[in-house]
This record gives C-alpha cells, structure tokens and sequence, in this order.
C-alpha cells in the first residue's frame, strides 16, 4: 500500500519538476512572426495597461481618439500603483502579446528595457520635441524606447488669502521660504508637512530644489554637501516648528489642511491636482483661495525648478498590434485635445490633471489651459507650461536601484529628525548603503 | 461507542479462527480506496509536493524566472545576519504577547459572563460573537484604517472630545503594533469566546453545587473551580490563537503595510515581500522554514507549560 | 415591575458589559454603511458628523460600478466560494464516512496524514504552490483559485466526528442485507442523516472561502478575475488617493451576502465553528 503511494509520488514529483525546468528555461527570443511598428492599420483592440490612476485617466482621454478612429476598440488594465510593475513584469516575462501598451514611470523603464519586453521607437521620438531630460530614462545604447507623457516640475502652491492676511509674499529663495514659515508658524499654522518615519520625499525635493541630487546622468551616486546642507535646512525647519506633523497627500495631511492648518505645500506639481478632490468645499481649507507658484530656489545654484518624476508610453515588443498602439500613444502625449481634456478632467476619485511633456502641445496648452477652481479659476497648467518652456529645469536620474536606495534613506531619516544623528554623519550612511547597492 | 465496522474480523466461531486476510480485507473495502483516491492525489499534489519544494527552494537563491543557483545553508546563514528578519520575527512575538493572553482572557470572561445565571437571552448574545470573525479581514482592516487615522478619524475625533490627546495610532512605531492588537482582537475574540461557552457548558452543575455549598463566592468559584476545568479549551484556544496570529498577514498589508519603518511588519508578511515583491524566492523559502520552526517551538512551548500546570 | 425587583448590581454590570460588546461588535458595521455615503473630508475630519451631508444617494456606488468591475468580483467570488463550498462537502462526506464506518488496511496512516496536515500550516507551501500553479498554467482562472482548498482536513475530521456519533452501524447493515451498493447507501441513507452536519460545513466553507484574501492575492494578476476580497485591497490602495467613500460602498457590497448567509443560518454556522473545534478528540 505504502509503496504505490510513494512510486506515485516519485512519478508526481518528477513530472512536475520536469515542468518547471521548462518552464523556467522559458522561450528566449522572438515568438513568431511581430507586427509592424508604422504601416499597419489603426484597427482592432488594444490593451493598455498601468496605474490606476493613468489609466482611469488616460481612459477619458482616449475617448476622442476612439472617436477619429473607430475601428478601434480599448481594453484597460489597472493596478495599483505598487503593484502594476509586478504584474507587468509577469505578463511580459511569458512573452506574452498583451498588453499593447503600457504606461510606466522611469523607476522600471531600465529593467523592461533590459529585458528586452519594449519596442524600439527611436524612429518616432524626437529628442527636441520634448522638454529637455524628459526621454533620458527610455534611452539606451542611442535607441528610444518610451514616449514622454506627463511632465511634473516640482512647484509650490500657497493660500493666497492667508498669505496676503499676514502680509507674506510667495517665496522665491530659501530665505524668504524660512521667513513665511516663521510667521505662519506665529500665527498657528504651516507652511508645509513631514512625517519623520517617512521623510525621504521631503528631503530629495530639499535636496534637488537647491541643485544637488541623489544620482548624476551617468548613475554615479552624488549626495555629499548639497545633500548634507539640504538635509540640515529641513532638520532646522521641522525643529522650528515649521513643519506639521503628518505626511503629505496622507488622509490625515487632509484633514489638517481641511481644517485650515496647512497653508502651502513644496512638491511635485501632480500633487497639486489632489487639492480637488480632497479639499472639502465647505470647509475651512481654503478651497479657491490657492495659488500655484514656481518653486523657490532653494540654493543659489537651484533650477527653477525640476522634473520630479515622469511616466512613459511604451509599446510591447510582442504586440500584435503596434502601429495603432503608437497611434494612440502619439494622440495622448501629444495631441492638443488631448491635452486639453487631461487638463479637463474633474471627476470623483480621478486625481490626475497632468502636463504633457511634448514641446508643441505645451505651446498650445499656454492658451488652452482650464481654470482650477479650487485655485480660484487659475489656469495651473498654463502656469507649469510656460515655466517648462521659458526656463531649464533639472531632472532626475532614476534606475533599478532607486526604489532600494529610496527605502535605505527611510530607514536612517528618522534618527536625524529627532536628534540622534546629524545630518553630516547620515549623509555619510547613506553614501555607504546606497553605494553598496 | 464501541462500533463494528466492515472489515472487522467476523466473529470467531467455536471451532473456526477466520481471519481475513490483508488483501481480503482491501478488496472488502475496494470503494472506500475509490473514495479516497481524490483526498491522496489532492495530499501529494497541494500538501506534500509544495512542502518538500519548499525546504528545496530554501537552498536556492531564485527569481522564479531565471535558473535556480544552488546556495546550500547561504539563506539561513543570511537570515542571521539579517536586520530585518529579527525586527519582524520581534514584531512577531510583541503581537503575539500583546494578542494571545488578552483575548484568553477576555474570551473566558465574557464566556463566563454569558453563562451565567443572570443572563437570560444568551442566544441573543451569542448571535452577535460571530458577526466580526465572519467578515473579511480586508473589511475590517479598512474600516479600522480609517477610524484610526491620527488626524480626522473618528477615535482620535473621540478621544479629543474626552480631553485626552490623540494617539498616531498608524503613524508611530510604538503605536502600530498596538493597532493590530486591536483591529485582531476585534476580530476574532467572538469566535474564542463561543468555544470557551461550548467549554464552560460542559461542566457538570454538580461541580459548582458543591462549591456553591462550601460558601465559595463568585470569584472564588471562577479561579479555583471554573479554570482548571477548563484547561484543555484554554490550550486550544491558546495554540490556535498563536497558530492564527503567526499566519496572518491581510491585516498589516491593508492595514499599516508594514510601516512605518517596518514595525508592523510580523515574520509571515516579510516573507511574503520577499517573495511576492522582491521576487526572492529562496530567501522567501528559508524564511518560510523558520516561521514553521517558531510555530512548532511555540506550540511546543505551550503545550510544554500545560503539562507543567497539570502537575 | 417584576424584572425591576431582580436588578442586582452585579447584573446591570453584566448586562451593560455584554451590551458594550454587543455595540462594540456593530459600531464598525454602522460606520461602515454610514461612511459608504460621506466624501472623504466628511470621514476624516476633526469634527466628525453622523449622518452624511448629501443625504443617503447612491451616488458612491454608482461610481463604483461604473470605475471598477465590482459586480464581476462578486460574481468571480460567488463562483469560487460555490465551487470549494461543493467540493469539500463531497470530499469530506466521502473521507470522513470512510475514515467513521470503515477498517480498511492504511486507515492509520490516513488519519496520521490528516492530522499532519491540520498542524503543519500553509506557509512553507505557498511560494511552492504559487511556482506549481505557475508551471502548470492554473494561475489567473477558476480552478487555480479553487484547487488549493478543495478538500479540507477539517470537514473531514468534522464529518468523521458526526458520522461516528449519529450513523448507527444497524442502519447500514440492514441496507447492506438487501443488497444495496456502498455508494448508494451513502447517497440514499447516510447523506441525509448527516445533512445537518454537512450544511454547517457547507456554510462555514462558503463564508471562509468568501473571506479568503492570501492566495487569491497572489494567483490572480487579471482585475476580471478578482475575488471580492483582492478588490478591496486595490481599491483602498494606500499609494493614490484614495476615495473612501467608494472603498466603503465596495465593502458595503462584498459584506452583503456574508450578511444574509449570517441572519439566516446563525445557528447552524456557530454549531459548526463549536464542533469543528474537535474538544476531546
């Protein structure tokens, strides 16, 4: 009796070992016969897939081009933000010829590429047709392989009545940034918020707002005194007082700025779209008394300001169905209407009224753009599209390593802030950690 | 209940030893082999092959797409040198001692509490013990997500009104793990106190008649008389509470994800980001043998405990 | 006037205790379905009001079907959760009937086996399972979501218990005089005697199997084949910004059916969880 079971299960075991070997060694190389990348028709389904957020977004743009080409029909996909790099990864490592189009931001580009999953679009992409830094982390070896979408410069939004009631001007040097925070912090309120245990998006935007950074263009880890200085003046901030104590865009973020705590905030422009939704109208945060303003330099070797993150279209090198994937990619990074309707987009539970990076569309949105009402009818986007034409912004380096680099940060951060550590020696550590990534 | 079943030897006879023999004895029961061939192939399959693979995987260093490389002991020998592992494994049993004897005991209680005289509608209250323990953790760990948001959610809401000052009951590294007690205890304390009811209505009334004719008071009564009693459900309740808690994972992934800064993150959910995010699936592996070796050391341990209580 | 005469201290202690639990144990539940009508700044706000602002509309809920295939997470739910719900009612009446009624050479180590696999949890299996799965192309679909627990040592130990304890042998024997197969008599004689039994396993399978979260996490990666539970999770996804409102609505919507299940069957399913935990055996 007990024999058979176990020849059973020898036989089991080594069936589906044998399955897993060849399952593992996988299929290397191209699967048949791949579509064509122009040329084709500008027909049939194509799937895209990425963050929620984007997607749902690009969703309501793409209705016009459904519109112009109506042969075509649409399948989404969305993840949430943390996990759609997983899910991607495990789709496409099987080779498989869905999705057509992806949207992913430059912390995975490198990885995608490397693995050779991303068709080769340099034929399509322009460097000049995009803000400058926008296409670095789609390029390798000369070849483009992603499609700029949303640009995001950092920014500083403030409440305008606030500032006026107590007689500050918008800040345009670290000065006058520390002077604001003084007298709103006299008067009860904050110029800004910091959560110690996460602390590692206040500090890089300290850092590359005053011209430092974590990596340069090669991948060479920088940090050193700009960092050292950067850190420090965020230490003597939030030791000030100046800075309340939650994490910025976190639910209690918002409540605080819904009772009317938080009056201004340092960051990426994109966060300044969650004013919308998260802003309680009847409340006393101030919803249409805002301003969004060009960041102050933080240094005298600040940009005016940089591109903090980007995201990409990309085209799935097993697609099927490339040329209408390209199509769709080209409408929503550079079409005015499409930009325009981004711009537009003000629906429950949509976060995402983003600017495009394409040089034209940038042009044309300085007319076009929509008036934001929780910022008393201004024209944000314009304000971001003439900033990104008319000055050079930074950008910043990301690859394989920055999701770990950024997490190691974390880990030494909160020992600065209450005290442990200075700002000399965690730079110091953070040098060795991340070096040894 | 002493039962014949088929397959027994039949009665011997006088005069006559029939005993069937082993084979006799299978084909009489050719159908329950039927029967039971499922269960088997299910066994091999879902239980022992993954178990086996497992402790294989665990000498590997794997990505799950490239080729295995073989690492011996190197995972184990990095999971000593491992910051993190001991942080969540700590994080593990600070849970497990903040959970385990307080929902012990106010399981027992409450149990205690319903059974006694005075409470007339016992099944009303008991209908309700079940109510949390049946909903999905997910649910739950997102309602308390938002109830204990340190600004704006409700309890701190609360606890202002009252005069005290707000807890940063998910902001905290102090704090976090206590939300999980919490947010478990919540749970699942339903569900313990109806087995000790079920445990507590067994003890004959002549048990506490007796006591009750000694002049033993209340108190009295529940520590010498009701406890020891009730020894054996406290020990299932103790080891299948620390074999839940061990295994958990939905309520820190919704609730705190891990954070901040890896305090809320048990031994179980580490391992999972390991696998899962990461994809480092030996280390996941070795890591996994190491959360069933504390499982069998704890359970060891209480059992250990129980008999030394019993003596 | 009566009951008055009987109010000790202790008891209004103890009837004010219970009743804290009692509220304890629905507060959430009313929070719940009060928030699934609240923008967000109404749910965390430093002045916190009960009823919702904009009156009980359903405009949550719209939203929510209409931004995310909530109703085909239920249905994908629904199916899986009948499917486990059938198949360890079947294999349990069929392992635990053999395993109470029968002596048959190997009973032994079955049993041992059983037992094992009731103690020896899951967690060294998963990564395994998920590359099994993987290999043998069962991720993203019904059965890969079903398969792992599709026979389960508790129901059968559940089933095992209740057949040794209600079934007397006398019964089977007379069918067996006249002739009847094993089979049939499982399925004409012994299945209806234990239908108790077995509807109480059935129900606390379907509510687990509704409730379950790890693996379906890890085996689905396609948003039309989430599970209820997997749905949720995306959906409150902490890294965007989240519209609690909606979050609830879904929670609303995946706690209903648990619910009903609940109010109707409350009995049956707390007779289950109190057999299930085995005492002496």
């Amino acid at each position: 009796m007990s024999s058979s079971l176990s020849r059973r299960a020898l036989l089991a075991a080594s069936a589906f070992s044998v399955a897993g070997v060849s399952a593992a060694c996988g299929s290397n190389g191209d699967g048949g016969a791949s579509a064509p990348l122009t040329g084709g028709d500008v027909a049939g389904t194509i799937t895209l897939w990425g963050g929620a957020n984007l997607v749902t977004a690009s969703e309501i743009v793409t209705a016009g081009f459904v519109q112009e080409h109506p042969e075509v029909s649409m399948e989404y996909q969305k993840y949430p933000f943390a996990e759609y790099p997983t899910k991607m990864r495990l789709q496409l490592s099987s080779r498989a010829d869905t999705p057509d189009l992806m949207i992913i931001h430059d912390y995975f580009v490198g990885s995608f590429i490397e693995a050779g999953w991303l068709e080769d679009l340099s034929s399509e992409v322009a460097e000049g047709d995009y803000v400058a830094g926008s296409i670095g982390a789609v390029s390798r070896d000369g070849k483009v392989y992603g499609i700029p979408g949303q640009s995001n410069p950092a920014g500083f939004w403030y409440r305008q009545d606030v500032f006026d009631q107590l007689g500050i001007p918008a800040p345009t040097t670290l000065e006058e940034y520390t002077a604001a925070a003084d007298v709103l912090h006299g008067a009860g309120l904050s110029i800004d918020a910091l959560d110690p245990n996460v602390a590692t998006t206040n500090f890089l935007y300290y850092l590359y707002q005053s011209g430092g950074s974590l990596f340069d263009d090669d991948g060479t880890l920088q940090l050193g005194d700009p960092a050292v200085e950067a850190l420090q003046a965020l230490y003597d901030h939030h030791r000030a007082g100046y800075l309340f104590a939650a994490e910025p865009n976190s639910q209690d973020y918002w409540s605080a700025a819904n009772s009317g705590k938080l009056v201004a905030r340092l960051g990426l422009s994109a966060d300044a779209a969650y004013l919308t939704n998260s802003l309680d109208p009847a409340g006393a945060g101030g919803f249409g008394a805002w301003t969004y303003a060009n960041p102050p330099a933080l240094s005298s070797s600040a940009p005016a300001s940089y591109l903090g993150d980007g995201s990409f279209f990309v085209i799935n090198a097993a697609s099927q169905n490339k040329t209408a994937a390209l199509s769709l990619a080209k409408y929503l990074t550079g079409d005015p209407a499409a930009a325009v309707a981004y711009d537009d987009i003000d629906q429950d539970g949509v976060v995402v009224r983003q600017t495009p990076s394409q040089l034209e569309s940038l042009r044309d949105l300085q007319q076009s753009a929509t008036e934001w009402e929780v910022f008393g009818g201004q024209k944000v986007n314009a304000t971001k599209a003439e900033l990104l034409l008319t000055h050079e912004v930074g950008h910043v380096y990301r690859d394989d390593r920055s999701t770990k680099a950024e997490d190691a940060i974390e880990l030494i951060l909160p020992d600065v802030f209450s005290g442990k550590t200075t700002p000399a020696a965690a730079v110091q550590m953070m040098t060795e950690n991340i070096g040894a990534l | 209940m002493a039962t014949t079943s088929v397959g027994d030897p039949p009665t011997p006879r006088p005069g006559r030893a029939v005993q069937p023999s082993t084979w006799q004895r299978m084909k009489r029961n050719r159908h329950v082999y039927l029967w039971i061939a499922p269960w088997a192939i299910f066994f091999l399959v879902i239980d022992l092959y993954p178990t086996l693979s497992g402790f294989r995987y665990s000498l590997f260093e794997w990505d799950g797409f490239s080729d295995m490389s073989w690492v011996g002991l190197g995972n184990y020998q990095r999971i000593l040198d491992d910051a993190l592992f001991w942080k969540t494994t700590g994080n593990t049993l600070v849970l497990l001692v903040l959970i385990v004897p307080l929902r012990t005991l106010l399981a027992l209680v409450l149990a205690a509490m319903i059974n006694s005289a005075l409470v007339k509608r016992k099944q009303f209250f008991t209908a309700f013990l079940m109510l949390p323990n049946l909903t999905a953790i997910v649910v739950v760990a997102i309602v308390f997500q938002i109830l204990l948001t340190t600004n704006g959610g409700l309890v701190n809401a609360a606890l202002q009104a009252l005069g005290f000052d707000g807890v940063p009951w998910l902001d905290s590294t102090n704090w976090s793990k206590v939300s999980l007690a919490v947010l478990n205890l919540w749970k699942a304390t339903g569900y313990f106190t109806l087995l000790m009811l079920a445990g507590l209505q067994q003890i004959p009334k002549s048990v506490y008649e007796a006591a009750a004719i000694d002049g033993a008071g209340p108190v009295r009564t529940f520590l010498s008389i009701t406890v020891p009693q009730m020894r054996n459900v406290i020990l299932f309740v103790v080891v299948v509470s620390t074999i839940f808690m061990v295994q958990n994972i939905a309520d820190a992934l919704v609730l705190t994800q891990g954070g901040p800064q890896y305090s809320s993150t048990p031994l179980m959910y580490y391992m999972f980001i390991n696998a899962f995010e990461s994809f480092d699936l030996g280390y996941a592996a070795a890591l996994s043998v190491v959360l069933f070796g504390l499982m069998v050391l704890l359970s060891g341990a209480t059992f250990a405990v129980n008999r030394k209580v019993g003596e | 006037m009566q009951a008055l005469r009987r109010l000790t201290p202790a008891k209004v202690l103890l009837l004010a205790s219970l009743w804290l639990v009692v509220l304890v144990s629905v507060a959430p539940f009313v929070y719940m379905i009060l928030g699934s009508f609240k923008e967000n700044y109404e749910l965390l706000t430093n002045s916190p009001e009960l009823l919702p602002r904009d009156g009980f509309g359903l405009r949550k809920y719209a939203d929510l079907i209409e931004s995310w295939p909530i109703l085909r997470n239920m249905l994908n739910s629904l199916v899986v959760s009948l499917a486990t719900t059938v198949s360890v009612t079947f294999f349990s009446l069929l392992v635990g009937y053999s395993l109470a009624k029968f002596d048959f050479p190997g009973k032994g180590i079955v049993m041992v086996i059983i037992i094992a696999t009731l103690m020896v949890p899951f967690e060294v299996r998963l990564v395994p399972q998920y590359v099994l799965f993987r290999d043998l192309g069962l991720l993203n679909s019904y059965v890969g979501l079903v398969l792992p627990s599709a026979i389960s040592a508790f129901g059968i130990f559940l089933v095992r218990q209740f057949a040794q304890e209600s079934i007397p042998d006398e019964l089977i024997e007379a069918a067996r005089l006249e002739g009847a197969s094993e089979f049939r008599i499982l399925r004409s004689i012994v299945a209806p005697v234990m239908s108790p039994a077995l509807i109480s396993l059935a129900l606390l399978t379907f509510i687990t199997s509704w409730n379950d979260f790890l693996w379906p996490l890890i085996a689905v990666t396609d948003s039309d084949l989430f599970t209820v539970s997997i749905a949720l999770k995306s959906l409150a996804d902490p890294t965007t910004q989240v519209d609690y409102g909606r979050v609830l609505a879904a929670a609303v919507i995946s706690v209903i059916p648990v619910l009903v299940v609940f109010g109707l069957f409350n009995r049956k399913i707390t007779e289950a969880v109190i057999a299930g935990s085995g005492r002496e055996s």
